[in-house]
C-alpha cells in the first residue's frame, strides 16, 4: 500500500481533476475550487492506495463528488440560474468547439461518464468503481449519451 | 462518439487552460493547512491570531488578521455577549467566497437580554451571530454606504414572512484593518429548530425583491440581482 503526498498529487493529477470538475461545473474558477478542496481532503484523510492508478481514481471520485455538491448548492442557492450548461454554452459560443460543447449540453451524469470513458479511457467497470454505481448504469448512461451526442452533433453539422 | 469525435473531444479538453498559478496556489494552501495541523491548531479562531482557511479560493491575496468574536463584541461594548462567544459550541467558521469578497460566519450563540416592555423588565431569548467580510484586494469599505446586510431566513417560510424585520434584528457593524464585522442580534430562532435556518447576505436595506424563496423552501437570489450573494446554513445541531 502506498501513501500519496498531496504535493506530488497536485503535480501529477491537477490537469485530469480540473477537466473532470469542468465537465460538471462548466466554469474554470469553480473547477479550481473543487479540485483544491479535493486535495485538502487528500491531506486530511491520508488514504492508502494499492498503486498510483488507484490513487488517481480516488482523486477523480472525490473531485466528481465535490463538483456535484457544488453544483447542487449553486442551483439551490442561486435559483438555478447559474446552470452549468448555460455557463459552458456561453464559453463555447465564441470558441465554436463542437464536440466539447455538445458534451456540455448533456445532463451532468452523462457528461461524467463520457469524460471518464472517452477522455480518461477507463473501462465501464472501472467507471462503475469510481462512481460507486452498477456497471449497467454506466453502460446505460454511455449509450444514452452517445445517442444524444449524435443528435446534437448532426444538428450542428446541418447548421454549418 | 466515433474516433474523430473522440480525438476532437480530447484535444478540446486538453487545450483548455486554467489559472497559470493554480498549482503554486494549491501547494501554498496545502502548506498552510499542514502548518496548522502540526501546531495543533484547527481552523477555528485562536485568541491571538485569527486565520481563515479558504477552501473555495484560488486567487493570491493576503489573509487579514481577524478579530475573535469576543473581540468584536467588546469593540461594540457588548461584553456579556462577548463571553457567550467563548463557549465551544459557539464556533461555526463557515466561509463563502463571493467574487471579490470573503464572508465568514464565525460564531452563533443563544443568549438572553433584558427588554423593557411597558415599564417591566422582561428576559427575552435572543440569538447572536458574528460575521466578517473582507475584500480580496484589501480595500477598506466605505462605511457611509453601509451596503452589505444580513437577514435570518427559515426554510419553508417566505422572505416576507420571516426576515430581519419580523425577527426584530439589530445589526452592529465595525471595520478594522479593512475587515467589516457584523454582530447580529435577533429574536430567538428556537421556534424554527425543526427547520433549516439560514443567514443570508444582500446589498441594500431590505431583502425583499433581492432574495427569493424557491419552491422547495430554500432560498436564492433574484435573476437580475448582481450584489453580494452568500447564504450561510446554521448547523443542524445549533438548537441542541
Amino acid at each position: 500500500m502506498i501513501k500519496l503526498e498531496p504535493e506530488i498529487a497536485v503535480k501529477m493529477y491537477s490537469s485530469d481533476m480540473l477537466r473532470a470538475a469542468y465537465t460538471i461545473l462548466g466554469t474554470k474558477s469553480d473547477s479550481e475550487d473543487a479540485v483544491q478542496d479535493a486535495f485538502l481532503k487528500l491531506l486530511s484523510k491520508k488514504p492508502s492506495f494499492r498503486d498510483m492508478e488507484h490513487a488517481k481514481a480516488w482523486l477523480l471520485r472525490v473531485t466528481i463528488n465535490i463538483s456535484k455538491s457544488m453544483l447542487r448548492y449553486r442551483n439551490s442557492h442561486y435559483g438555478g440560474e447559474t446552470d452549468c450548461n448555460t455557463a459552458a454554452e456561453d464559453y463555447f459560443e465564441e470558441k465554436n468547439e463542437s464536440v466539447l460543447s455538445a458534451v456540455m449540453k448533456l445532463p451532468q451524469d452523462f457528461r461524467t461518464v463520457v469524460f471518464l470513458y472517452y477522455y480518461e479511457e477507463y473501462s465501464t467497470s472501472e467507471i462503475a468503481d469510481i462512481l460507486h454505481c452498477p456497471v449497467s448504469t454506466v453502460t446505460t448512461r454511455l449509450s444514452r449519451a452517445r445517442k444524444t451526442l449524435k443528435t446534437i452533433l448532426e444538428g450542428e453539422l446541418r447548421n454549418e | 462518439m466515433n474516433d474523430f469525435e473522440k480525438s476532437n473531444f480530447k484535444t478540446e479538453l486538453d487545450s483548455m487552460t486554467f489559472s497559470p498559478n493554480f498549482e503554486d496556489e494549491t501547494l501554498k494552501l496545502l502548506s498552510e493547512k499542514k502548518k496548522m495541523h502540526k501546531t495543533g491548531k484547527i481552523i477555528k479562531i485562536s485568541s491571538a491570531v485569527a486565520v481563515i482557511a479558504i477552501i473555495m479560493s484560488v486567487s493570491a491575496f493576503a489573509l487579514p488578521k481577524l478579530l475573535t468574536s469576543r473581540q468584536v463584541a467588546e469593540r461594540l461594548k457588548m461584553t456579556e455577549i462577548g463571553e457567550l462567544f467563548e463557549s465551544e459550541n459557539a464556533s461555526i467558521e463557515q466561509t463563502i467566497n463571493n467574487g471579490n469578497l470573503i464572508l465568514t460566519l464565525h460564531s452563533a450563540v443563544h443568549g438572553k437580554e433584558l427588554v423593557n416592555i411597558n415599564g417591566i423588565d422582561v428576559e427575552e431569548d435572543r440569538d447572536y451571530f458574528v460575521v466578517s467580510v473582507f475584500s480580496k484586494d484589501g480595500k477598506e469599505f466605505d462605511m457611509s454606504k453601509n451596503e452589505i446586510h444580513f437577514t435570518p431566513l427559515v426554510k419553508g417560510y417566505k422572505v416576507h414572512e420571516v426576515n430581519v424585520c419580523s425577527l426584530g434584528t439589530s445589526i452592529s457593524i465595525i471595520q478594522e484593518n479593512g475587515v467589516l464585522y457584523y454582530l447580529i442580534n435577533t429574536d430567538t430562532l428556537k421556534p424554527f429548530a425543526d427547520r433549516e435556518v439560514y443567514l443570508a447576505a444582500y446589498d441594500g436595506m431590505m431583502p425583499f425583491g433581492l432574495i427569493v424563496s424557491n419552491d422547495d423552501g430554500s432560498f436564492g437570489y433574484e435573476k437580475n440581482y448582481d450584489g453580494v450573494k452568500a447564504i450561510f446554513t446554521l448547523p443542524s445541531d445549533y438548537f441542541n
